[in-house]
This record gives C-alpha cells, sequence and structure tokens, in this order.
C-alpha cells in the first residue's frame, strides 16, 4: 500500500470524531495560558539579572 | 519676558516635540505587547464552541502560471485529504502557462475524473484575481458548491487541514476561515527560517489575538475557505483593482457583517522567498496593496461599528503601527539625536525606558511565539535568538545593563570611556535603527555577487529581519508617492515545499 495514500476511514470522517476532534483542539487551547506564563518568566528573569548584577 | 525667558521656553517646546517624536517609537511596541497579551484569552474566547461537524461540498481554485514543478504533487495532496472525495472538486485556473503545466494538469484530471478540472486562459499575466475570478465563474454556474477554497499552486495541505477549516462555517456568523501557511521549504537557508519565524508571529500568534480582538486583518492567500454565501454577498468575484485582493476580500467580508475566523490547526506547507531579492518583490507587492487599502478604507478608521470590529481603536492602532512602523522607526530615532544634541538630561532616560520595554516585549513576543509552533523554532532557533538583530540586541543590552556596556566591559580590557566616546557610543545607538534599514538594502544589491554570497546573510543577522521588512515598506511609500506602475511580479515556485 502506497505510504502516502489515505484510508477510506480517514476519508469520511464521521460526526462523532469530528465533534470529539473540536473538543480536543478547543482544550488544547488552554495550555496558551502555560505558554504566557513561560514567556512572562523569561521577561522576569532579565529584569532580575538586571536588578541583582547591574542594578 | 527677556531674551532669555523667550530661548528657554522654545527650548523646552523643542524639548518637547521632540519627546513626542521620540514617543511615536513606543507605539508599535505597545501594540505588540497588546496583540500578544491577547493571545492567552484564547483560551476562553475562540471560535470552538460555535463549529460543529460540517463538510460541505469544497471546490479548490488553484491559480496556476508555469507551476508544472509543484502543481501535480499539490494536487495528488488535495485528492489524499481527509474529506469525502465525492464532496471535493479541483479547479486549476491555467493562466495561459507556457511550461507543462496544462499538460500536468490534463494527466491529474484523467487520473480524477469528475474531481480534477482544468481551465485555461488564453490570455494570462493580469494578475491572481482576474485568474481566480476565472475560476469562480466557473464553479458559481451551478449550485455544487458549497463552500470555495482559495489556494496557491504551491500549497500542500496536512491531511486533516480542510476538514478543521470547514468545521468552523458550521457557525451561520462565520463568511470566511483562514489556515495557517507554514513555510516548508525542504531546502531551507537563513531567509526562509526567518520567514518561517515571521508566519509564527503572525499567524498562529498574532491572528489568535486578533480572533480575540473579533477582527482579521487578512485571510492568507495560499488558503481561505469561503462560504458560498460569502462569495456571493462579494459580488461572485475577487477584487481586481489593487496587488490587496486577500486583505480587500478580509474588509469586504467583515463589513458586510460576517466574521473571519483564523483556524490554527488547520495547516498548509508553502514555498517562501530564498533570496532576498525575491522576497523584495513579494513583500513591495504586499506592502503596496496595504497602502491602498489604508486609502480605500479611509472612512472606516478608529469609527467603531456594531457590524464589524475593523473601526476599532485597538484594530486601527495594531494596522497603523505596522504599516507606519519604518517611519515611528526613524522619528524616533530623530526625536533621540534632537534631545542628545540638546544636551537634555531626559534623552538617556528617554532611552533607556524604550529600549527596555522594547527588549521586555521582543522577549516576551518571540518566547511566546516559540512555543506555537516548537518544529519552526527548533529549525530557526538561530533566527529566534537574532531576530531584532545582533546590533539592535547590543542597543537593548546598553539600555538594559549601561553599566555593563559603559564601565564593566571596558574595564574588563584595562579600558575606560572617555566622555567624546562616551557621546559616540549613544549617537550610534540612537541612531542605528534608521541606518539598519540602509544595511538591509545594502544586503540586497550585494546579494548575487561573489561577496554577497556571505556578506548578505550575514548583514541581515546583523541588522535584523524585522528592519529588512521596513526597508521594504518604506520602499512601498516611495514608489506609491511616484505612482510607480503596480505589476504582478509573481514569485517564483520550484516545488522545495516537503509534506
Amino acid at each position: 500500500m502506497n505510504p502516502m495514500s489515505t484510508s477510506d476511514d480517514a476519508r469520511h470522517p464521521n460526526a462523532e470524531l469530528l465533534i470529539r476532534e473540536i473538543e480536543s483542539n478547543r482544550r488544547g487551547e488552554h495550555v496558551l495560558l502555560l505558554k504566557t506564563l513561560i514567556a512572562v518568566l523569561f521577561v522576569a528573569a532579565l529584569v532580575a539579572v538586571r536588578q541583582l548584577f547591574f542594578a | 519676558m527677556s531674551a532669555a525667558d523667550w530661548w528657554q521656553l522654545a527650548t523646552r517646546v523643542l524639548e518637547v516635540f521632540l519627546l513626542v517624536l521620540v514617543a511615536t517609537g513606543a507605539i508599535p511596541v505597545l501594540a505588540a505587547a497588546y496583540s500578544f497579551l491577547a493571545i492567552p484569552l484564547h483560551a476562553f474566547r475562540n471560535h470552538y464552541s460555535k463549529a460543529g461537524p460540517y463538510l460541505p461540498r469544497v471546490s479548490i481554485v488553484v491559480p496556476a502560471w508555469n507551476e508544472g514543478a509543484v502543481i501535480g504533487e499539490s494536487i495528488d495532496r488535495l485528492m489524499r485529504l481527509e474529506y469525502p472525495p465525492e464532496s471535493l472538486r479541483v479547479y486549476v485556473v491555467d493562466d495561459a502557462s507556457t511550461d507543462n503545466t496544462p499538460d500536468v494538469v490534463l494527466a491529474k484530471a484523467a487520473q480524477y475524473p469528475g474531481s480534477v478540472f482544468h481551465l485555461r486562459r488564453d490570455t494570462g499575466g493580469e494578475g491572481k484575481a482576474h485568474t481566480l475570478n476565472h475560476g469562480i465563474r466557473e464553479v458559481l454556474k451551478d449550485d455544487w458548491m458549497q463552500a470555495l477554497l482559495i489556494m496557491d499552486a504551491d500549497v500542500i495541505y496536512l491531511p486533516d487541514s480542510l476538514r478543521r477549516l470547514t468545521r468552523d462555517l458550521a457557525a451561520p456568523e462565520v463568511g470566511a476561515v483562514s489556515a495557517y501557511i507554514r513555510e516548508g521549504s525542504a531546502d531551507k537557508n537563513y531567509l526562509t527560517r526567518f520567514i518561517g519565524l515571521e508566519y509564527v508571529l503572525s499567524q498562529p500568534a498574532a491572528r489568535r489575538a486578533q480572533n480575540v480582538l473579533g477582527a482579521q486583518a487578512c485571510l492568507a492567500g495560499g488558503a481561505q475557505l469561503h462560504t458560498r454565501e460569502n462569495l456571493v454577498a462579494l459580488g461572485g468575484q475577487i477584487d481586481t483593482s489593487s496587488l490587496a485582493e486577500d486583505t480587500i476580500t478580509t474588509f469586504e467580508t467583515q463589513l458586510r457583517g460576517r466574521k473571519v475566523v483564523f483556524e490554527p490547526l488547520a495547516v498548509g506547507l508553502a514555498e517562501e522567498p530564498g533570496s532576498i531579492d525575491a522576497l523584495w518583490k513579494q513583500r513591495l507587492r504586499w506592502a503596496r496593496g496595504n497602502v491602498t487599502v489604508t486609502a480605500r478604507y479611509k472612512k472606516m478608521w478608529f469609527r467603531p461599528s456594531k457590524v464589524h470590529k475593523l473601526g476599532t481603536f485597538s484594530f486601527g492602532v495594531v494596522w497603523f503601527s505596522l504599516w507606519l512602523l519604518p517611519i515611528a522607526m526613524v522619528t524616533s530615532s530623530a526625536g533621540l539625536l534632537g534631545l542628545l544634541l540638546m544636551n537634555s538630561e531626559i534623552a538617556a532616560t528617554i532611552f533607556r525606558a524604550l529600549w527596555i520595554f522594547a527588549a521586555a516585549t521582543f522577549v516576551f513576543t518571540l518566547a511566546l511565539a516559540a512555543q506555537l509552533d516548537s518544529k519552526i523554532s527548533r529549525n530557526a532557533w538561530r533566527e529566534v535568538i537574532t531576530f531584532p538583530g545582533i546590533i539592535s540586541m547590543f542597543v537593548m543590552v546598553t539600555a538594559f545593563f549601561p553599566r555593563l556596556v559603559e564601565h564593566d566591559l571596558p574595564a574588563a580590557f584595562g579600558q575606560h570611556l572617555t566622555v567624546a566616546g562616551l557621546f559616540s557610543l549613544t549617537l550610534s545607538v540612537y541612531i542605528w535603527i534608521p541606518f539598519s534599514m540602509v544595511g538591509a538594502v545594502v544586503a540586497r544589491k550585494i546579494e548575487h555577487t561573489k561577496v554577497g554570497r556571505v556578506l548578505s546573510p550575514a548583514l541581515i543577522y546583523l541588522v535584523g529581519y524585522g528592519s529588512l521588512l521596513c526597508a521594504i515598506t518604506f520602499d512601498s511609500y516611495i514608489k506609491e508617492l511616484g505612482h510607480a506602475e503596480a505589476k504582478w511580479d509573481k514569485t517564483e515556485k520550484t516545488g522545495r515545499v516537503v509534506g
């Protein structure tokens, strides 16, 4: 079988799978909160270095 | 008032004027910070609550001019999408190609009968919008099509991308959905890595923020899905009067009260320019298009409406911050230079505040964006670190850690900065930003020379990719002011995308 081909099931996604995917993607967006926190921590680290060593 | 009083007053007025000039440089940084702080809100304020299992009959219109190298693979990929094949039709609009595009498409039409169609324009070269309209007229002739996907010939969609786009059309208020176009060249170089990173910043990052703010600036030209109703409401055709047909389609959709949604999880891979010259031509077209859009919708900016959110203050600030960024860079530096020459005590404080804020925003935006597409970020880690340019990073370090640059570093080499040396250093960092654009222009000029093959990439790393984009935007002002001919310079595609 051609590894690039797509199975017939995958080409006919049923409603249940689509709803599950939407719900999973919706919940997946919550990780944006954690990623934003990590980005803020990078800035905080920069400020801390300035205050501790170069103030 | 004595002459001395008048002189003091004039000095104060000039100082305030220069401070206003400096403040213009803070506006784009504020706009970027504001946009990126809206991204986490996408966790709660997104389109998924209104999405649903919806698989409409989709017609795909692919404009193609001399796309023989890429079109066959693109069609094969479309026919393998995880989408019901009986609900999929591909119309390749061959814009009078002179290569083997017709042969390739006709062979694919024979391979996928009833699913792939070859439409030929005998006179081509009028631009993408004209080519698209040829295909759109064809698909609107009957009522088979329920949704229309507009794409570029080189874009390769990930298998689940189309169904992830159509689900958003389940909400009746949505008129169009845009996918995430990711840079997908197999043979990446420094420039395609910069473009890949820029696309992360401008799509899964900035367009998520635009989802939150309720107004989208632009549907991706290579991946936009419209409902039939939206297409009909737009007059059944794409605007052909400018170089910004994608932005005009996006604005017109929203002005008619329909929502435009960005779907970050529907991904298409595209081949982007691998040389500064090709990038310059592509982006000059986009930038000149934005000049047209800004003028055409002059009565919309900063005028809130109950129908759409394009007229909100926040959207206007974000739009104009990007469009006027090169001017803001020049005026801000001119203000700092003026304050320095006036021997103003406030110059150093303002410079420090501005650049510390810029550095913090830069770290925040890149740290967040890098996490939104880890695959791109891993490949482009050098470009993530050097995105603002190595020299601008030095300027940021100067602002953030002044003692380090002015005292500790020279002291480490047994030196100390004289007053003249400190003045020269300060002068250099204040006026660096406008000069960084000159560096980008030089990088383009020497790109195809023997020395340029090494020096051009080095210059872009030094001056920053953002400065290259600003230089192109500056060029668009000059071209528009000079009423230069607006011609369609197509970006050459060679089939470098791998899925």
